[in-house]
């Protein structure tokens, strides 16, 4: 027995001697998909992307596009070419250098379908054209104003020739390799991933010798991690523990609007919520303000438009204040002067939401009944079938256009060929008036026409009140105050690409 | 003695022939689409059909059973949300189990054992009801809460052990701790009573009128009398370590096999599920024939009747 016991010990023991020492870590809530950029829904594999590939442009901390490996572009005036100048003398961390041909040929895999983030350019380019080394041509199916976006987009992250040539697409992730300032070293599953300094990065040296990306499924731990400096940078920290670490002198807590839109979805093909007035009574009954400071202690922010204040072509409207004695009119005017009985479904991180609507909506006469599906489940019940076959009435739920742009809502949610299963109208938006501006502002180049196109459509699409328009919400990201220049994007990753100690 | 352990060997078949079939129609039989969850919001209705096609979703159920009894032998199966082998992504989790589960299992049998000798020796004094009265708190103390009141003493204030992951030895301390002490309490009270049953019986009052020293008598005698129960205990707590410590293994950031299927549940990540849960199912199995085949190496009365 106690031989057995010091043996066990001894094995334990010299399994897991690779104790690392100096590193910046990076507490995550999840572990990647894929290293794979095109091939990649998920937040956590992006924020990993993001520091071993660059795109042609990037995000700043405000959303903007800012140039990364493309130095400059031309676009003709009709949005039909843009022509992209490349940065010369950038190798991948395998040493092929980066020319328009690697730029070419990551397009192309993602032109020819059958990868996750395919249809984010498969509707809008025709063709990627190389005009010589330095210079690569992206020629359009018709003008697409937020292309940009799109480059920028993790998707938009280019992959090194050489690997997109050797290996099949479930392998590219095992082989990560960018122009970026970090080359990735392992990905332990479920545990890590750790990328060290790319010395020939043709920025010059990172500021940091080494990144580990560390899961840490649960939120309390991140923020004991950061307490104690088992973490320098800790993922989606809670409300709750904000005050907290902002009274720890060596944490700062970073807060981002995110550009993530919480609402309440009503399925427009059925009564009572076919009728605009009854949608419009929903909104006025709830107090967004209480709500966003009982459930987020303030650090969330009532929403005025579908889409949230950092996305690109945001319009600010009136919204719909809080007005029961309105909201009780309304009713009375559409025929349900005593309210009405439904269901307001919820998936289980939606639960505490629903239960605030639902007292909220009951001082008006609206008695929903609270159903919690888990996600998948979920899913099912909002995609499964086109909304007027569906069951589903009330919904809570959430978006986030990935590629910061307007046109990433207004047009999955609401066009009227976008009804599920083919795609995310779940609210069963068929409206000829918002088809045609959805049109206009898709095809429609001059960035000036294009943002009165958003405009007049977020004042339509907030008038029609396919929701209730709950709030935006900050997203938290603690980090040691040695650690500068760490930008935590409102898409929901954070990057380190430019951060240093000091 | 080898009859028997073949017989038991063939006996494992069936078991998991039946957990298979359980937990493939289980976890298909919940709504849920794989394919609609990883390709998120804001798929096309081409990109779910691709992703159904690769994984063959769209087959009907017994083919998609057999394709999975036929992908655990080839070992080509894959995830559906990385596109790995799930091969390649259950083994390291499993390992990792089997080595904080090791660790926890060799904590709860120290100090349970300890603590039931102690109790068992000092019947009905103070020191009995302290360490009968700690056993309690092992029992109703949330893992959960357990973990985190470890990390805020021992990485935030004390700064001595880290919070979380898998770097080295050290970092098995608190999860194994975590993991180990409800199964600590279940062993001391186990011990306890089955070591209190042995002393009121006649060959150790006779031991003890013959002179004994008090030592042996309790080690030698009593002791190894009263592990036969004491072993089913650590056996099955072991297979239950061995299942997922998930809630450990969250608190903890421990790259567990637990987490893993759990996780998976969620995506509807069908192929990692099935095999996951076989897995554990399977050493659960292997646990018991091996306490059972430990029963015969305690007790050589059981050798004989065999």
């Amino acid at each position: 027995m106690k031989k057995a016991l010091l043996f066990s010990l001894i094995l334990l023991f010299l399994v897991s001697l690779n104790f690392a020492a100096g590193d910046v870590v990076v507490a995550m809530n999840g572990d990647a998909a894929s290293l794979y950029p095109a091939d990649m829904t998920d937040n956590y594999s992006e924020e990993i992307c993001r520091h071993i590939y660059e795109g042609l442009v990037e995000f700043d901390q405000d959303m903007n596009v800012v140039p990364a490996l493309a130095k400059d572009w031309d676009i003709s005036p009709d949005g039909m070419k843009y022509f992209f100048y490349l940065e010369e003398g950038v190798t991948f961390h395998d040493g092929t250098p980066f020319t328009a041909e690697a730029v070419k040929l990551h397009f192309d895999k993602l032109l020819a379908g059958g990868l996750r983030r395919s249809s984010l350019y498969v509707p809008f380019i025709e063709s990627v054209e190389i005009i010589d080394d330095y210079t690569v041509l992206f020629r359009m199916k018709n003008p697409f104003g937020p292309l940009l976006n799109h480059l920028a987009h993790g998707a938009g992250l280019i992959v090194s020739p050489e690997v997109l040539k050797n290996y099949d697409k479930s392998e590219i992730s095992n082989h990560p390799v960018g122009t970026g300032p970090y080359t990735f070293v392992e990905w332990a599953k479920g545990d890590h991933v750790k990328v060290v300094a790319n010395d020939d990065y043709w920025k010059g040296t990172p500021g940091l010798d080494s990144i580990n990306f560390k899961i840490v499924p649960e939120a309390n731990t991140r923020v004991l991690m950061l307490e104690s400096g088992d973490s320098q940078v800790s993922d989606m920290i809670e409300p709750i523990d904000v005050p907290r670490l902002q009274a720890n002198d060596k944490v700062d807590v970073a807060i981002v609007p995110s550009l993530t839109v919480r609402y309440v979805g009503f399925n427009m093909t059925k009564p009572p919520f076919d009728n605009k007035l009854v949608r419009q009574a929903a909104n006025y009954a709830i107090n967004k303000k209480a709500m966003t400071q009982a459930l987020f202690r303030g650090y969330a922010h009532p929403a005025k438009s579908v889409v949230a204040p950092k996305v690109n072509g945001y319009f600010e409207t009136e919204g719909y204040p809080y007005n029961p004695t309105k909201a009780k009119e309304l009713l009375t005017e559409a025929g349900y002067p005593n309210g009405f009985d439904t269901i307001l479904f919820a998936a289980p991180h939606y639960q505490q939401i629903a239960v605030i609507v639902q007292s909220q909506l009951k001082d008006v006469g609206i008695n929903a009944e609270i159903q919690v599906y888990e996600w998948a489940s979920y899913m099912d019940l909002l995609y499964s079938k086109p909304p007027n076959e569906s069951e589903h009435t009330m919904y809570v739920i959430g978006w986030s256009p990935s590629t910061g742009d307007a046109d990433w809502v207004v047009r999955p949610l609401f066009d009227s060929a976008n009804w599920p299963p083919d795609g995310d109208n779940h609210v069963g938006m068929d409206n000829p008036e918002v088809d045609r501006l959805l049109k206009l502002e898709m095809t429609t180049f001059d960035a000036e026409k294009r943002a009165e196109y958003l405009a007049e459509l977020q004042q339509l699409l907030v008038d029609e009140a396919p929701w209730i328009f709950l709030y935006v919400q900050d997203q938290m990201v603690g980090v040691s105050n040695q650690l500068k220049d760490v930008m935590v994007l409102p898409l929901g990753v954070t990057v380190l690409k430019y951060a240093y100690m000091e | 003695m080898n009859n028997y352990f073949i017989r038991r060997l063939i006996l494992i078949i069936p078991i998991l022939i039946g957990v298979s079939l359980i937990s493939f129609f289980i976890i298909h039989l919940i709504p849920g689409d794989p394919a609609r969850v990883i390709a998120g919001q804001g798929a096309t209705s081409e990109d779910i059909a691709l992703i159904r096609e690769e994984f063959g979703l769209d087959k009907p159920l017994t083919e998609q059973y057999f394709a999975f009894v036929g992908g655990i032998f080839s070992g080509k199966m894959k995830s559906i949300s990385s596109q790995q082998p799930v091969i390649d992504e259950i083994t390291p989790r499993f390992w990792n189990t089997v080595q904080l589960a090791t660790f926890g299992i060799i904590v709860a049998t120290v100090f349970g054992i300890l603590l039931g000798i102690i109790a068992a020796t000092h019947k009905n004094t103070f020191v009995d009801n302290l360490s009968m009265g700690f056993s309690l708190i092992g029992v109703s103390m949330p893992i959960f809460w357990l973990g985190l009141l470890l990390i805020m003493l021992f990485s935030v204030a004390l700064n001595w052990l880290p919070a979380g992951g898998k770097d080295s030895f050290i970092s098995f301390i608190l999860p194994g701790i975590t993991l180990g002490l409800p199964s600590a309490a279940i062993i001391a009270r186990m011990t306890r009573a089955s070591m209190l049953e042995i002393v009121n019986q006649d060959f150790i009052r006779t031991a003890i009128s013959n002179g004994i020293p008090q030592k042996t008598i309790i080690y030698k005698y009593t002791l190894k009398n009263a592990m036969i129960p004491v072993v089913t205990v650590v056996g099955l707590q072991f297979g239950y370590m061995l299942g997922g410590a998930v809630l450990t293994e969250s608190v903890f950031g421990w790259p567990g096999l637990g987490r893993l299927v759990v996780q998976s549940i969620f995506t509807r990540d069908y192929p990692i599920v099935q095999s996951g849960i076989l897995l554990i199912a399977m050493s659960f199995v292997f646990v018991n024939l091996a306490v059972d085949l430990l029963y015969a190496a305690i007790d050589p009365r059981l050798r004989r009747k065999k």
